[in-house]
């Protein structure tokens, strides 16, 4: 296949971001995770002249990074010597990447203003919803302050409210005020 | 609308949605949300979208994708002098000539400053020595010559190309190609100038003229152009002509734009589909007869249609992979 450097850059900003998060699905290290698909990014482009891709590039991409989170638990269970450990992680977070690509519109536009944010706002975010981490905690992870930990949180759940305005107030319906009663 | 005015701090609403929030800041957002319904209503939003966000999987990854991409931008970067270098080989002997005369000049002449580049399979985008930005599509190629001496700054271009020319009145900027020529003081604007095509020059900002020269009698024909102006030399012609309609999608290679005059909606989906593949009906014919005037820069298709759908108050909707526009056509009319 050609590809000009634009349609990589694109390729590439329109997937790294969920690349990662799958990556780091199974790798359940950040940093490894984004070096992965770093790598097969730029494998891909080196090789995409001579690379056979029957279906998308997108799902040749997750299949890579697949293969190298595979590769590197591998690695990871032979230094170690923690065989049945590393075994049991990776049957736990098969997802399967065909899986992975049929996503609701809805959740593909709650990930890109996720990922819109900016970096120290997003880190913040996700900390707080999905390492459930309280202010100071955040605050300690990120070096910076209570307030500022408040202010970025407020700030992303402003943008995110905004941005997703308009796929909200029918759930609203459908939503039940759990929280609400205690 | 109150969107940006009500008055509390989110991280408040949040405490308070995840009932972590101590008893005095509790009842704080219990009397704000007693103060109005649209209070309520703000809270329920945060509500769903902090359930909503909650329901991904796998999670989101915070990163940092512009750093990212400087990293793989970097490690995959592509030699565009080595593009050149398959060029220039390719044209060894007029190299070489040149080189014979040029050294030749150079003993008689000041040092000329002097730049090629060329593109086969890629649009690349550089600066020239006097700080003029060009975006080159491919399959393109240009000279810049100038000196202290020389009256003008000289490009000779062969197909196409988007200008940024800093502004230099005492040496203005003057591209040609064949027998067309664009003279400039300081401007953004476009040219295309490939063999035996039609030469197109369009103007963003600034002033440029474009002119040929009339061999014999040496007289010029010439017609000015301003800022959305756009002007085309036909293959047989030796005069310049205004034509602001344009073809819409002329600047895509350079900025996935494309700009409707006046175009009617039939050529408009037809262009999307030639572009992406998106398949449209409409409930009426008539639509088809609407005339668009827009321009899109960069937008996804789906983005496009639910602004012509609102443009000309029609309704979209999406069936099996197709998109249908419902809703009163146009009889002649424009908007």
């Amino acid at each position: 296949m050609s590809m000009d450097r634009i349609e990589f850059e694109t390729l590439f900003r329109q997937n790294y971001s969920n690349l990662c998060s799958y990556a780091h699905n199974f790798l359940k290290d950040p940093e490894t995770s984004e070096e992965i698909v770093q790598e097969v990014m730029v494998n891909f482009w080196n090789r995409r002249n001579i690379l056979e891709i029957r279906d998308s590039a997108k799902a040749y991409l997750y299949r890579a990074v697949r293969n190298s989170c595979m590769n590197h638990l591998k690695h990871l269970k032979v230094r170690e010597q923690h065989a049945s450990d590393a075994r049991s992680a990776v049957a736990e977070s098969t997802i399967d990447p065909e899986q992975v690509l049929i996503m609701s519109e809805l959740e593909w536009r709650i990930r890109e203003a996720i990922d819109k944010l900016p970096v120290e706002r997003k880190k913040a975010f996700c900390l707080s919803r999905y390492e459930g981490l309280t202010y100071p905690e955040i605050a300690e992870r990120l070096d910076i302050s209570v307030k500022t930990v408040e202010n970025q949180i407020g700030a992303a759940l402003k943008t995110l409210r905004k941005e997703l305005a308009e796929y909200l107030p029918w759930l609203i319906l459908f939503f039940f005020h759990i929280f609400r009663e205690q | 609308m109150n969107q940006n005015r009500h008055n509390i701090e989110e991280h408040l609403l949040l405490d308070y949605l995840l009932g972590r929030a101590p008893v005095p800041e509790k009842e704080y957002v219990e009397r704000w949300l007693n103060e109005d319904a649209e209070h309520r209503k703000y809270l329920d939003q945060l509500e769903a979208l902090w359930a909503e966000t909650g329901k991904l999987t796998p999670i989101p990854l915070a990163v940092d994708v512009d750093a990212a991409w400087k990293r793989v931008s970097s490690r995959t970067a592509s030699n565009g002098r080595v593009i050149l270098m398959r060029t220039l080989f390719s044209a060894a002997a007029l190299v070489i000539l040149s080189l014979g005369i040029w050294f030749l000049y150079r003993i008689v002449n000041p040092p000329v400053k002097q730049v090629e580049l060329a593109t086969t399979n890629r649009v690349i985008t550089d600066t020239l020595p006097d700080g003029s930005a060009i975006t080159l599509n491919k399959n393109s190629s240009i000279t810049y010559s100038a000196s202290r001496r020389s009256p003008y700054r000289e490009v000779k271009l062969h197909g196409e190309a988007v200008f940024n020319v800093t502004r230099d009145e005492d040496q203005p900027f003057l591209i040609s190609s064949g027998k067309a020529f664009v003279k400039v003081l300081g401007t953004r604007f476009h040219v295309s100038a490939r063999p035996g095509a039609t030469v197109v020059v369009s103007v963003t900002e600034g002033t440029v003229q474009f002119f040929t020269v009339n061999s014999p009698p040496g007289d010029t024909i010439s017609i000015l152009l301003g800022a959305g102006d756009r002007a085309v030399l036909e293959p047989g012609s030796e005069r310049p002509e205004m034509d602001n309609k344009g073809n819409p999608e002329e600047l895509y290679w350079f900025d996935r734009s494309f700009m409707f005059n006046d175009t009617s909606l039939e050529d408009v989906f037809k262009l999307l589909r030639d572009h992406f593949g998106t398949e449209i009906r409409v409930t009426e014919q008539t639509i088809l007869k609407c005339r668009l005037t827009s321009t899109f820069v960069n937008e996804p298709p789906d983005m496009i249609l639910k602004i012509i759908a609102e443009t000309f108050g029609l309704s979209l909707t999406m069936e099996q992979q197709i998109y249908v526009l419902s809703g009163k056509g146009c009889e002649g009319k424009t908007i």
